[in-house]
Parts: C-alpha cells; sequence; structure tokens
C-alpha cells in the first residue's frame, strides 16, 4: 500500500497554480521532497496534510481522503514550515496542549509531551517561555508536537532550516530512526544534501509538477533521458561545434570564451563522438570535458531549471 | 491554562461572587442605604413627621438674591406698600431676612378643602421674635408652654383649626396646626422624622441643593385636585414625584416622576413626549417658545421618569420683554 | 517507544474545552486586552471620580447641567451609553472577528487543523474563550462601578440590586450576540475588521433610527430589549431613536439573541470546516 497517492492533483490559487497535474505514489519508509523555493513543497505539504483542498484530482494519505478528515490526524504528525507559536507559553505548555487535543487526560499528554521534548534535546528548556527560545530550539519544539503522539507517518516541512549543525546532526538521526522503527516520513528541503543524508527516496519539484521519483539512481537513468549539458573548453572550439551540427543527438550549441556548450539527448553517443574527434586531435587539443550533471546536486539543478 | 490566568479567572469572579452576595443580602434583608450615603436634606426636616406626604423648599436669600429677581423687579415693579406694612407689624424684611422655608403637608385623617392634609412651615431666618409674639397676641393668641417650648397658639375661628408658631431654634420658626407644631417641638428630643423615611429621602437627596425643589407622594396631591376621572385614568401610576429649580441668571429646573412599574413609566414617557412632539410642532413659528421648548429634556431610568428645562438668560429676557411688551398694549385699556 | 498517549478521537465538548483552555490565557495576554483593559478602565475610573466629587465636594449629589443627578441615574446613563452603545459591541467586533484571523495572521491556525478534532469545535473553543474572557472582565466593572454610583446620591443598593442583575445578564448575551455574530464575519469575510465596525458603528445606528423591519437585522434591536434602564436623551441622535423606539418585549430579546448567537456560531463552525486557509509566507 503506498502511503500517500496523488491522482490528477492540481492546486490553483486563483490564477496562480500551486501544483498541476500530479499523479505519484509514495512507499512507506522515508521520503524526500525536493525543490526550490516556490516548486510547490508547501502546496503538496498542505495538502497532504488536508489544510488545502485539490482543486483537481484526489489525494489520499495512509489509504483515505485526507481533507475533512480529522480522524485521520491520529496517524499524522505535521512540522510545518512557519516559524509561528504561541510565544508566551514555554515548551512543555505547548506541547502538552497540542498533545491533549489529540485526546487522553492531562498527565499522559504531559508525559508525551515530556518524552518528545527529550527526544529532540529539549527536555532542559521545557520549562522556558517559547518566545525565548532561539530559532534553533523553535524548530526542535515544533518537531517535538509532531511526533509527541507518536504518528505512523511523521510529515517535516523543512525541519533543518535554522538548526545549528549538531542539533542538525541529531535531527538527522532521529528521522533514520523513526524510518527504522517501521514508521514513515515525508521531508521537505530545498538542500540535498540534507535529503541525502536521511534517504536515498527522492521526490523532485519544480514549477508545481513532479519532475522525478525514485531513489537516487532512478533520478540518475531519468536524467538521461533529459537534455545533458557538456561543457568543452577546446583549442578549436568553433570546428567541434561545426562536426557537432553534423550530428542528430546534438540538440543546441553556444559558445563561451574558448569553449562551446553543447546540449545532447543521447549522451552516450555523444561521449562516443567526443572522444573519437579528440583522439583523432584533426580539431585540435580539447584541453577539458565537464558536465554539471555529475552529482545528484547538479541533478536537482538540471532537472529544476 | 497557565497559573497567571488561573489567578485572573478566581479573582475576577470572586470580584462579581463578592459584588453579587452583598447586593443580594442588601436585597434580601432591605439593606438601609444610609450605610453607604451622607444625611441630605436641610436640617429643618428632623422636625417635619415621617409621614408627610409633600415637602418644599426655597431658598428665599438666595433666590431674592438672584440676577433673574433682579431683572424681573426691575421689568415690573412692584408697589412696595405691602411689602412695607409687613415688615412694620413683623419686623421682617422678605428680601433679606429670610434664609429658607421648608413646608411639610402632613395627612392628619382631618384634611379639608382641596389641601392634601395639615401645612408645617419652617422658616429660617433673622426673626424678632418679640415683635412677632406681640402681634399674634393683639389678634387673640395665647401663649402656652409645651415640654419647655413657648408656643404660640392662635384663636380659632370660624371652625379653622388654629395656627400655633414656635422658635424651635433661635432663627428657626416653625408655624403650622397646634398638633404638628407640637409634633416639631416632639421631634427636637428625638423620634421618627422624615429622616427615616428612605422613600422620601431618596427623593430629597437628590433634589435639595436646587434654590427651590418639592417632593412627594403623587397620589397625596390627586386626591385632593379633583381632577376629572378621564384625566386622572389617563395618568399613568406614579406614585413620587419630585421637582427642583436653579435660579440665577436663568432657571434650570428638573421634574421627576416615579411609576409604580417601568411599563407605567415607559407609558408615561410616551405621553410626555406626544405632548412634546405635538408642543413643537405648534410651536415650530415661535422661534422664542420653540427654543424654549427645545430645552426640554425627556430622560429617567427604570421606573423614574424626568423632565428637565433650562431657561438661559437670553431666553428669560426675550419672554420678559415679549411681557413688557404686553403690558405695554393693555396699559390704554385699563 | 511508549504506546501513544491516546487513540480515540476526543468527543465535539471535550476538543471545544481543550480549545478554550488552549486559548483563554493567549486571548488574555494578547496586545488587544491592553485595549481592553481601557475600555473596562475608562467607566471605573469614571465612576471613581464621580464617587469622589461627590465624596468631597459641596453638593449632596451629583449636578449635570445643574440639575442633581442620582448615582443611580448616572449608572443607567453608563449602561446605556458606555456598555451598551459602545464597550461591547466594539468589543465584540475586535475579539469575533480574531478568532480564527488571530491564529491565521499568526499562522499557527496550522497546529489546530492538523489535530484529530472538528474544525468547528476550534472555533466554538475559542468563542467561548473570548466570552469567558470578555465576560470574567466586563462583568466585575460594571459590578464595581454600581457599588460606586449607585450609592452616590442616596440611590439603594437592595433597590437597584435587581436591575444590576438584568445588567449583568443582558451584558453577557450581548457579549455572546455579538462575539457569535462578528465570528461568523470573521471566518467569512475577508477583511472582518472593517465589515464589523462598519455594521456596529455604521449599521446599528442608521437602522435603528428609522421605523420598520429593518432594525431586526441588528443586535442592538433585540440587546435594547433587555436593558432595564431607560434609554437617556443624551443627543438628537437618542431622541430619533426615543421617537422610533419600538422596543421588543424581555422574552422575544432573549430569544432572538440566543437564536441569533447559536445561528452565527453554527454558521461560522460551518465556514471554517469548509474554508482553506492559505497562509502567507
Amino acid at each position: 500500500m503506498s502511503l500517500i497517492a496523488a491522482a490528477q492533483v492540481s492546486k490553483w490559487y486563483g490564477q496562480v497554480i500551486g501544483l498541476n497535474d500530479v499523479t505519484l505514489s509514495v512507499p512507506p519508509g522515508i521520503t524526500g521532497l525536493l525543490g526550490p523555493n516556490g516548486a510547490g513543497k508547501s502546496t503538496f505539504m498542505k495538502l497532504v496534510t488536508g489544510q488545502l483542498k485539490p482543486s483537481k484530482g484526489r489525494i489520499t494519505v495512509l489509504g483515505e481522503p485526507i481533507w475533512q478528515n480529522p480522524d485521520l490526524y491520529f496517524r499524522i504528525g505535521f512540522c510545518p514550515e512557519q516559524d509561528a507559536f504561541y510565544e508566551r507559553m514555554t515548551g512543555l505548555e505547548w506541547v502538552t496542549a497540542l498533545v491533549r487535543l489529540n485526546g487522553g487526560g492531562e498527565t499522559a499528554a504531559i508525559e508525551a509531551a515530556k518524552r518528545a521534548l527529550d527526544m529532540v534535546d529539549l527536555s532542559s528548556a521545557a520549562h522556558k517561555k517559547i518566545g525565548a527560545y532561539s530559532k534553533g530550539m523553535r524548530q526542535r519544539v515544533k518537531m517535538a508536537q509532531a511526533l509527541a503522539h507518536e504518528p505512523e507517518l511523521l510529515i517535516l516541512d523543512e525541519p533543518l532550516s535554522g538548526m545549528d549543525p549538531i542539533a542538525r546532526r541529531k535531527t538527522i538521526t532521529l528521522i533514520r530512526e523513526w524510518g527504522r522503527s517501521g514508521r514513515s516520513v515525508i521531508v521537505s528541503s530545498h538542500i540535498l544534501h540534507e535529503i541525502e543524508a536521511m534517504t536515498a527516496n527522492i521526490l523532485l519539484i519544480n514549477q508545481g509538477r513532479i519532475l522525478a521519483e525514485g531513489d537516487v539512481h532512478q533520478i540518475r537513468d531519468l536524467i538521461d533521458k533529459h537534455p545533458h549539458t557538456v561543457h568543452i573548453r577546446a583549442e578549436q572550439p568553433r570546428a567541434l561545434a561545426r562536426e557537432f551540427l553534423a550530428s542528430d543527438h546534438v540538440l543546441s550549441l553556444r559558445f563561451e570564451a574558448d569553449a562551446v556548450i553543447v546540449q545532447t539527448g543521447k549522451p552516450d553517443l555523444f561521449y562516443a563522438q567526443l572522444t573519437a574527434l579528440a583522439a583523432s586531435n584533426d580539431l585540435g587539443i580539447i584541453h577539458e570535458v565537464t558536465s554539471p550533471d555529475d552529482n545528484l546536486q547538479a541533478v536537482f539543478q538540471y532537472l529544476v531549471k | 491554562m497557565t497559573t497567571k490566568t488561573r489567578y485572573f479567572v478566581v479573582g475576577s469572579m470572586l470580584t462579581l461572587a463578592i459584588g453579587l452576595g452583598v447586593g443580594l443580602v442588601a436585597y434580601s434583608v432591605g439593606f438601609s442605604t444610609s450605610a453607604f450615603t451622607r444625611e441630605g436634606g436641610p436640617a429643618e426636616l428632623q422636625f417635619v413627621p415621617a409621614n408627610a406626604s409633600l415637602i418644599a423648599y426655597a431658598d428665599v436669600h438666595d433666590v431674592m438674591a438672584s440676577n433673574l429677581r433682579q431683572k424681573v423687579r426691575s421689568a415690573f415693579p412692584l408697589k412696595e406698600d405691602g411689602q412695607h406694612e409687613f415688615q412694620n407689624q413683623t419686623g421682617i424684611n422678605i428680601e433679606t431676612d429670610i434664609d429658607h422655608v421648608l413646608v411639610a403637608i402632613v395627612p392628619t385623617g382631618e384634611e379639608t378643602g382641596r389641601m392634601p392634609g395639615s401645612p408645617i412651615v419652617l422658616a429660617r431666618g433673622q426673626f424678632d421674635q418679640v415683635k412677632i409674639e406681640a402681634l399674634m397676641r393683639e389678634h387673640g393668641a395665647q401663649v402656652e408652654d409645651y415640654k419647655g417650648a413657648r408656643l404660640v397658639v392662635g384663636d380659632a375661628t370660624d371652625g379653622k383649626p388654629s395656627l400655633s408658631l414656635a422658635f424651635l431654634e433661635p432663627g428657626l420658626v416653625a408655624v403650622g396646626s397646634h398638633a404638628l407644631i407640637c409634633g416639631a417641638v416632639d421631634l427636637k428630643s428625638g423620634g421618627s422624622s422624615i429622616a427615616a423615611n428612605d422613600e422620601m429621602m431618596g427623593l430629597i437627596r437628590d433634589l435639595e441643593s436646587g434654590h427651590a425643589w418639592a417632593a412627594g407622594r403623587f397620589d397625596a396631591l390627586t386626591s385632593r385636585a379633583n381632577l376629572p376621572d378621564g384625566v386622572v385614568q389617563q395618568i399613568p401610576g406614579i406614585t413620587l414625584f419630585s421637582a427642583s429649580a436653579n435660579i440665577d441668571s436663568g432657571i434650570r429646573g428638573t421634574f421627576r416622576a416615579e411609576s409604580r412599574d417601568e411599563a407605567s413609566a415607559t407609558s408615561l414617557r410616551d405621553v410626555v413626549r406626544g405632548f412634546l412632539a405635538l408642543a413643537r410642532m405648534q410651536t415650530s413659528a415661535r422661534p422664542e417658545l420653540a427654543s424654549m421648548l427645545e430645552s426640554l429634556q425627556l430622560g429617567g431610568t427604570g421606573k423614574t421618569v424626568a423632565l428637565s428645562f433650562d431657561l438661559p438668560p437670553a431666553m428669560l429676557d426675550a419672554l420678559v420683554s415679549l411681557g413688557q411688551h404686553r403690558q405695554g398694549t393693555l396699559a390704554p385699556q385699563q | 517507544m511508549a504506546a501513544s498517549p491516546a487513540n480515540r478521537r476526543p468527543s465535539f465538548v471535550s476538543s471545544v474545552l481543550r480549545i478554550f483552555d488552549l486559548s483563554l490565557s493567549e486571548m488574555l495576554w494578547s496586545r488587544r486586552s491592553v485595549f481592553l483593559a481601557l475600555l473596562v478602565g475608562g467607566p471605573i475610573l469614571l465612576a471613581v471620580v464621580s464617587r469622589v466629587v461627590w465624596m468631597f465636594g459641596p453638593n449632596e449629589s451629583l449636578r449635570i447641567n445643574g440639575g442633581a443627578v442620582s448615582g443611580a441615574s448616572i449608572f443607567g446613563l453608563m449602561i446605556w451609553l458606555l456598555y451598551v452603545r459602545f464597550i461591547v459591541p466594539i468589543l465584540g467586533v475586535f475579539y469575533g472577528t480574531s478568532l480564527i484571523a488571530d491564529e491565521v495572521e499568526d499562522r499557527t491556525i496550522t497546529y489546530l487543523f492538523t489535530r484529530p478534532i472538528q474544525r468547528g469545535a476550534v472555533l466554538v473553543g475559542k468563542y467561548l474563550a473570548y466570552l469567558a474572557c470578555t465576560v470574567l472582565l466586563i462583568l466585575p466593572s460594571v459590578m464595581v462601578v454600581f457599588f460606586l454610583m449607585v450609592p452616590v446620591g442616596g440611590g439603594s443598593i437592595a433597590q437597584m440590586f435587581p436591575s444590576l442583575l438584568a445588567d449583568l445578564g443582558m451584558l453577557a448575551a450581548g457579549l455572546a450576540a455579538y462575539g457569535a455574530v462578528f465570528a461568523w464575519v470573521g471566518a467569512r469575510v475577508k477583511r472582518p475588521l472593517v465589515a464589523g465596525l462598519v455594521f456596529v458603528l455604521g449599521w446599528e445606528p442608521a437602522v435603528l433610527l428609522f421605523p420598520g423591519y429593518l432594525k431586526r437585522a441588528t443586535v442592538a434591536y433585540y440587546l435594547q430589549g433587555l436593558v432595564p434602564h431607560a434609554m437617556p436623551q443624551d443627543s438628537t441622535m437618542s431622541l430619533l431613536l426615543q421617537t422610533f423606539a419600538d422596543m421588543p418585549g424581555i422574552l422575544p430579546s432573549l430569544v432572538a439573541l440566543v437564536v441569533l448567537t447559536a445561528g452565527a456560531l453554527w454558521f461560522a463552525a460551518r465556514t471554517v470546516a469548509s474554508r482553506e486557509y492559505v497562509l502567507e509566507q
């Protein structure tokens, strides 16, 4: 069973499109949602947490529609992106009050809140007012309220933002342990290495569309189906360009000082041709061949371009 | 809920509970208002019996000294022969010797005519006690002693009850029926005076600083007023009334009626409002009267209906000159 | 890991009470409380001044325009002019419209809407917190004003006590009705505060001036039916109000206010349940 299933989901804010005809299936485990600011990550998160209703299509979470289905929130914990709190409350009061909204008694809620604060390493500041917390502490107390009721699915919107390196490492460890304990996490970020540290399973989103979904290797394969850019610094770039233009697999060309930048639809064929040309030495020396697609970060930048 | 909030809630509810508790106790045991208030009214009230149905007061000194009085006097000069004669006989200069006068009507069960009881007049000022006593004795009055007080008892003639006079204190003369004057002497040494009547004192406290005022039970007035039945039935159930006026360059006054219930008060307000509307329509073409009507303000809360008015000096000047004009036009016909 | 703290959704009433508990402190100690304190403190200050003037002044009673006025009458005036016509509607507008709007503006609504409780319970819980917050401030203030003012000039606390009870009930009913109406406005309209102020400062006074049925589309019409004091003649507008006054009886007023409150709350809860709140980033 998929954790989240979206079928042709679109969301408009008036004339502005937030999410465009998205169909996907998120498997159990930890999934990273990658995309630049304004890509539609928050819209997706809000749809998944039932704060927004799809303008079109259908979205289910844990097998049930989420919109106007409060019962499902027993199974979901959500840590929103925004830095918003009841500032006058202490961390413990705030988390307790929110846990109480899940039912149960006061004592059980206090215990759960204390446990959650301990998990995010905030026990020592539990009785301090949230207004006096640092940015990192605020992120952690937000995490605590999301996981205090021990949900099946944890949805974290930019959870590491503002955390110091130690807290960041602890939080990443916490998320990985959460996943290892058989529960699921969806975590959004615009920083790839954060996601890489947590999971290999990612969703790439940009301009309201899911560009790719799967693990890092699948993403890499997907890259090959997209135009591939190669930067060639050479003695005679214009002569090289003339050769490339004769080939079907070259999609576009442009020049930069002593270099030519080629976009190809068939990287394997292109690299073979380039190797042959370099070996023949007929068109001068080829100094350097680079591709911006040489790691996952480049893949992300490439796909969201 | 935070501790601070808990304190607030408890404090707030405690305030409410204490207030409601005190109010409830006051309501159930009829807590005397005097516990919270100062004594009100002129000192002469201590000589008025508790069952007085009507009390009126005038600060003669202030009224005589008022600008209004001076204006009226200069506009309508009176012949002063009568005033001089009164001064010669009694030694009292009405303009200067009387500070204030308090009149009370007390039901005695022997009322005759249209008076709803027997009156007692208490006047404070500078009086020539010997001259006044001599004058009364000239007219057949007898002097008697009552509990150490010197009573001058007038001669009863034509079936009318005798008029008695006593100086209750230096500068305070009481005139009234023999029984009432004796009663006043009794009250001097203690007893239930009108000051113990919460109902009346409540009215008086509101009014007593006016230059002239009256307060009383409305039925005491209407029962002896020989009003047509139709009119009496139209008057909503008024139980008490009071009126006061402040006189200086202008006149400001308030008439206040306490009705039996709020419905009666509403009904009375409607009647008065109707009259005011009618009067305003009728006087729309006469600015001098229209502005006077504009000064009439209807108000009051609960069972109280209040009608206040304010005649500023300019308006009174206009009325005085109107009177002079009329007098001028009538003079040749006389 | 320990077991989940709860696995059964709280009932609607339980959810309401939990939201109430969470919101009361937030509401009570918010910036808006300064405004509330000023509104509540004004009449008390006025009463204290009147009392001091009466106690140490030359007159035995307070005087307005030269005429003696009893403390009870001034108390009645204060109920009308300060509480019924101003404080209660203004508090209703400022607090009622902000029940959800504040959470949206502060972006804390997310925490409440991603919990296993009905959204309607969030609104009702916050509404009850508003009611508690305002009632617990307004009613004691009226009580203090009553005890300060009524004895002035010889008024009887015992005699006026029933009308105090009526005042307290009436003000609580007014806060409930205005709060519910503006909770609905706040849930539905984009600029609820402007709409609310237009309603209480424009629509209500204007409509009440004229004869006809339009006045029934106000809260003030029914609330004024419960005021135990006569309407004061403090201005030309009041004169007009009195001229066209057709006050409903106490029972119809009460019924209307209850229906209005319940209806507005129900609509507000429905609106909140079905509306999407897009938070500013």
